[in-house]
């Protein structure tokens, strides 16, 4: 597989489809991927050489191993990809906790809108 | 033939001479004397000496040779030459005298044999000494006494220098003489004490005379010893004894058999008003009234004193000027030392004060007890020089031994007589008399049957010129039942005392003048704590409030006249006035007569103070619901109220003289209270504990109690009083508090969780809808796209509703806490679960086994119960293994107060220690390719709890996973 250069974890079919969507549709990124677990995401990070994604949508509410869990377990990987955290949650302890992650970057409420697609692009580009 | 009549020097050295010596008389052809040496060996007829001619020395050589002038013949071995004979010519008594001596005695061995016997039946030496250059005297010829020929024989001592033969001291003391009688050329006399090993000691008068040669140079000194050993420590005694006489409170005279006085002391002396000259010598009558008494006084003695009786009269002795004294004689006979009556002594004792006949009566039975006592008294000298001892008195009664027991006078004898315990202390009194301190010890003697006396003895000890200690003189006498009286006085006093001053009541002994002769230590006590010192001595009412002078003076002429009282009083101190309870007793004397008054006095100032308040605390306490205890300081209970009684159930007779602690706690009573509450206990303070125990029947009681300790002034407890409050019931609200804290933080957590659900359970489909719309609106999407979009969205209103609706139901549950129970079938219950499962069981072929219904049915609430086993099952199913037919078991565990519920499955099973703290938490997922919302345990947990139990679970990855529930029957 391609390493994409955005990648969505989230368990919500809908919310990946607006999310390869309207990146698409927007001109930020044509390659963009979807995992809808976290166990399996990290299992592709651990494996890619080279190449890696140049950022990572996470939800955080996720079964078996969660958003909080993956990011324990991605410092270990040695990987220099920007996070952004993309969650339905509105509870601000959520975004507080967030903030101990140095490689998350951005706390995204859903839907992904404008002013965050601009800096998801941004990202990309600076990337490049 | 005379001995010399002059006790002069030149006829001592003439008596003494161990040379035979004769005065004679040319002109009138007669021996005016002879000495002591040639008495005792010729016996001189005096008509064998007439017709001397010119050749009287040959004459007395040839008469001096007759068998018959000898005193005894059979000893006549010998010839004396007349070259023997020696002259000098002398005035003696006015007269030309010729001395004659045989000289030379070693020459003629026969005569000094017999000599030397003669002499050695007497005490006396005689010994010639030679000066043989300056400073050293040669023995040339000696003649030694009984004593000292038992150490030295005469023929060891001729030919020595006094050096060889004595110690340097002593030589050198005895050269000092020699050269004093050499410089003066006079007789030289001194006492010379000098001991001989295996003899003892010997006290000799030596006589150092000088004898010039015909050159007029002196070379030789006749010494001659006498021993005076025994007469000497008579005399030292005789003196040493009559000084101890003369100071003793009574008269001592003595006089010989034909009434002479020849010994009076000081006392006597002032008396009768005369000097000891003016009597010494003068008849005994002279201070005696001529009487009939006297008479028949002597005619006593005569007839008893033989027997070392004494007799006592009552007589009446004569002063100078001619008055009469009322006196008691007591008259020993004195002997000499060969046991021959040489005169009487006689004590006198002064009547003549004695005025009335009872008192008289009563000093005749003192003096009827002294004289038993001096019967027990022993007067004894201690020479320190001979270390012998001298006693007069009936030792050997005191001693409780024969009269003439050899060793008496022997100082081992007196070491091992005194008590081994008094030993170390009496011969330290005896060192300390030596350095002139008074010698008075009171010891133990035991005698030789063993048994133990104690003795007073009391004397002096005696120096010489140069303050070098002689003798001890002194008075032992038998104090024995004294001393064990005293013992028994002082133990019995000590016991009082220790009684009198270990007791909490104040005692005073008055006298009849109101002064204080004695108060225990309590009484100083009372006083000193009212800043007040009293003391013996001092007059009681200077201490008594003014006011309270003339009761108190009542009182006490009552005790005075017999009575007892029991009143109170009140003292004045500073400015305050203390209430004393006083106790008026008349003090008795040994002859019963009242001689003071004795009473007791408590302070009951502070009792009246606290009579008072107690009387008021009381009537509070009495009526408060709380218990109330007063105990005295050690915890014994003095008084309850009623209120103890409803707590307890104890009534104040049950529990009256007990101790509070003894009952205090029960088996339910942590040990940590019951040790806090005896420290704290131990702190004097004031403090409060709260305890689970049981009242008298057993029932649980929380009781919180609250001990205060009543002090006294000195920081002492005098009470403790608790108040004891029954807080059961507030114990049991406590309890409800915390449950229902424990629920509030529940609700708590609840709602916490509550606002995650609604931030992302129902924020998600409501963010998924607005993406989609969003993604709509742009123009770049086609129709076909739009309708898909559309679908989605309508999906996502789908989850929406349907998480409105899970919450809705939570909701449910926690509103309905307290539905109405009813009694459940477990069989119904699992029937209607099976029939709602039928088209997942069917399709899965899933085995339910139940194993082991222990119970049939429990009384709950239907629809959690159903809902609970419902997903329970349902889980099994969902989360199987993929190849593996499903297969689940139900239990039904009696576990008394519970039931136990367990469902068991063969399933995917669960990684446990990942996953724990999420498990049963609303909308966790842990298998993520099957479909769920992560609400069924949640639901399963939060069911059971409302039912008041609980759940566990046990799983295994790919083994699969154990649920079991417990409920409340």
């Amino acid at each position: 597989m391609n390493v994409p250069e955005v990648l969505i974890i989230d368990d919500d079919p809908i919310n990946n489809l607006i999310c390869e969507k309207i990146l698409q549709i927007k001109g930020i990124s044509s390659n963009s991927y979807s995992f809808t677990s976290a166990s399996k995401a990290l299992d592709f990070l651990a494996e890619i050489e080279g190449e890696t994604p140049a950022a990572i949508l996470l939800d955080l509410n996720l079964p078996e191993i969660d958003g909080w869990q993956f990011l324990e377990k991605f410092q270990f990987l040695n990987i220099k990809t920007t996070i952004f955290i993309l969650t339905s949650s509105i509870d601000p302890r959520d975004k507080n906790r967030s903030e101990a992650y140095k490689d998350v970057k951005g706390f995204f409420t859903k839907p992904l809108m404008d002013g965050n697609l601009e800096i998801i692009r941004a990202t990309i580009n600076q990337a490049v | 033939m005379k001995s010399p009549e002059e006790n002069s020097t030149e006829n001592i050295l003439f008596e003494l001479n161990p040379l035979p010596m004769w005065i004679y008389d040319e002109s009138q052809q007669k021996i005016l004397c002879a000495n002591q040496s040639f008495r005792s060996r010729y016996f001189f007829p005096e008509h064998l000496i007439s017709n001397l001619g010119e050749n009287y020395k040959a004459e007395f050589c040839q008469i001096l040779n007759y068998p018959e002038t000898h005193l005894n013949p059979s000893q006549n071995i010998f010839s004396l030459r007349e070259e023997d004979i020696l002259e000098n010519s002398i005035q003696w008594k006015g007269l030309k005298v010729k001395l004659l001596y045989i000289n030379q005695i070693s020459t003629i061995d026969s005569s000094k044999l017999i000599h030397l016997e003669t002499l050695k039946k007497n005490q006396n030496f005689v010994v010639i000494l030679k000066l043989v250059e300056k400073g050293r005297y040669e023995i040339v010829e000696a003649s030694l006494g009984k004593a000292e020929a038992e150490y030295w024989s005469d023929y060891q001592i001729i030919g020595n220098k006094i050096n060889q033969l004595f110690n340097p001291k002593t030589a050198s003391f005895l050269k000092e003489k020699l050269q004093k009688c050499s410089e003066s050329k006079e007789i030289v006399k001194f006492n010379f004490h000098i001991t001989f090993e295996g003899i003892g000691k010997k006290i000799y008068q030596i006589t150092f005379e000088p004898k010039s040669d015909e050159t007029d140079s002196i070379q030789y000194f006749a010494c001659t010893g006498t021993d005076i050993t025994e007469q000497y420590l008579a005399m030292e005694s005789q003196s040493f004894q009559a000084k101890i006489i003369d100071s003793i409170g009574q008269g001592v005279i003595s006089c010989d058999l034909n009434g002479i006085i020849n010994f009076v002391n000081e006392y006597t002396c002032q008396v009768l008003d005369y000097k000891p000259e003016e009597l010494i010598g003068q008849n005994i009558l002279k201070v005696f009234e001529k009487s009939s008494e006297l008479d028949a006084f002597f005619f006593q003695l005569g007839k008893r004193l033989n027997n070392n009786e004494s007799v006592s009269i009552e007589t009446k002795m004569r002063k100078k000027d001619g008055d009469l004294l009322s006196y008691l004689v007591t008259t020993s006979a004195i002997y000499n030392k060969k046991g021959r009556l040489i005169g009487f002594v006689g004590v006198g004792t002064d009547l003549s004060e004695i005025k009335d006949k009872e008192a008289e009566l009563k000093r005749k039975t003192d003096l009827l007890k002294y004289a038993l006592e001096s019967a027990n008294m022993v007067s004894w000298v201690y020479h320190l020089d001979t270390g012998t001892m001298q006693r007069t008195g009936p030792i050997s009664k005191l001693l409780n031994i024969p009269k003439r027991a050899p060793f008496l006078s022997s100082p081992e004898f007196v070491k091992t007589i005194i008590h081994p315990l008094d030993r170390e202390r009496v011969s330290k009194a005896m060192e300390d008399a030596k350095k002139g301190k008074p010698f008075f010890e009171i010891y133990r003697i035991i005698t030789p049957n063993g048994e133990t006396k104690w003795v007073e003895d009391s004397g002096k000890m005696e120096f010489d010129d140069k303050g070098k200690p002689i003798r001890l003189g002194g008075i032992m006498q038998d104090v024995t039942v004294e001393k064990i009286k005293e013992q028994i006085i002082k133990e019995s006093e000590f016991t009082l005392n220790s009684l009198l001053n270990n007791t909490s009541q104040a005692f005073f002994l008055l006298n009849r003048e109101q002064t204080i002769l004695k108060l225990n230590l309590e009484a100083k006590n009372l006083f000193l704590r009212q800043g007040i010192k009293i003391e013996e001595g001092q007059q009681f009412t200077s201490i008594i409030h003014e006011k309270e002078i003339n009761l108190f003076s009542q009182y006490f002429e009552k005790a005075i006249k017999g009575i007892s009282t029991e009143t109170q009083t009140s003292i004045k101190v500073n400015d305050e006035i203390r209430h004393l309870a006083l106790n008026y007793n008349p003090a008795y004397s040994d002859s019963n007569t009242i001689t003071g008054v004795v009473f007791s006095a408590t302070d009951i100032t502070e009792n009246k103070k606290y009579q008072k308040e107690l009387e008021k605390l009381s009537l509070v306490a009495s009526k408060t619901v709380n218990g109330v205890v007063i105990m005295d300081a050690n915890g014994i209970i003095e008084w309850v109220n009623e209120g103890f009684t409803r707590i307890t159930k104890y009534t104040l007779d049950e529990v009256i003289g007990q101790s509070r602690n003894s009952f205090l706690f029960g088996s339910e009573t942590a040990m940590s209270t019951v040790s806090q509450y005896f420290k704290k206990l131990e702190s004097k303070k004031s403090f409060s504990i709260e305890l689970f125990t049981h009242d008298k029947f057993g029932n649980h009681l929380w009781l919180g109690i609250n001990i205060t300790p009543i002090l006294n002034k000195d920081g002492e407890v005098k009470k403790m009083i608790a108040i004891e409050s029954d807080i059961t019931d507030k114990k049991l609200r406590e309890d409800e508090r915390i449950k229902l804290i424990d629920e509030l933080t529940k609700q708590n957590t609840n709602l916490k969780q509550f606002s995650y659900i609604v931030s992302h359970n129902v924020r998600k489909p409501v963010a998924n809808i607005l993406g989609l719309y969003a993604l709509m609106a742009m123009d770049d999407i086609d129709g076909k796209e739009r309708d898909e979009l559309i679908d989605y969205i309508g999906n996502s209103i789908v989850e929406l509703d349907h998480v409105i609706n899970d919450l809705n139901n939570i909701l449910d549950i926690r509103d309905n806490f307290d539905q109405t129970k009813t009694y459940v079938r477990f069989e119904i219950v699992f029937q209607k679960i099976i029939n709602e499962l039928k088209e997942e069981i069917k399709k899965n072929k899933t085995e339910i086994i139940f194993d082991q219904i222990e119970v049939e049915g429990l009384l709950t609430i239907p629809g959690y119960f159903q809902s609970i086993l419902y997903n329970l099952i349902n889980n099994s199913i969902k989360y199987r293994q993929p190849d593996i037919k499903p297969r689940i078991e139900i239990k039904i565990l009696d576990k008394g107060e519970f039931i136990e519920i367990v469902v068991s499955d063969n399933g995917l099973g669960m990684n446990l220690p990942q996953i724990q703290s999420s498990l049963f938490g609303l909308y966790k997922r842990f298998h993520h390719h099957i479909e769920g919302k992560g609400l069924g345990l949640y639901m399963i947990k939060t069911q059971t709890e409302a039912m008041g139990g609980k759940i566990e679970v046990s799983s295994k990855v790919n083994e699969g996973t154990t649920f079991s529930v417990f409920l409340k029957r």
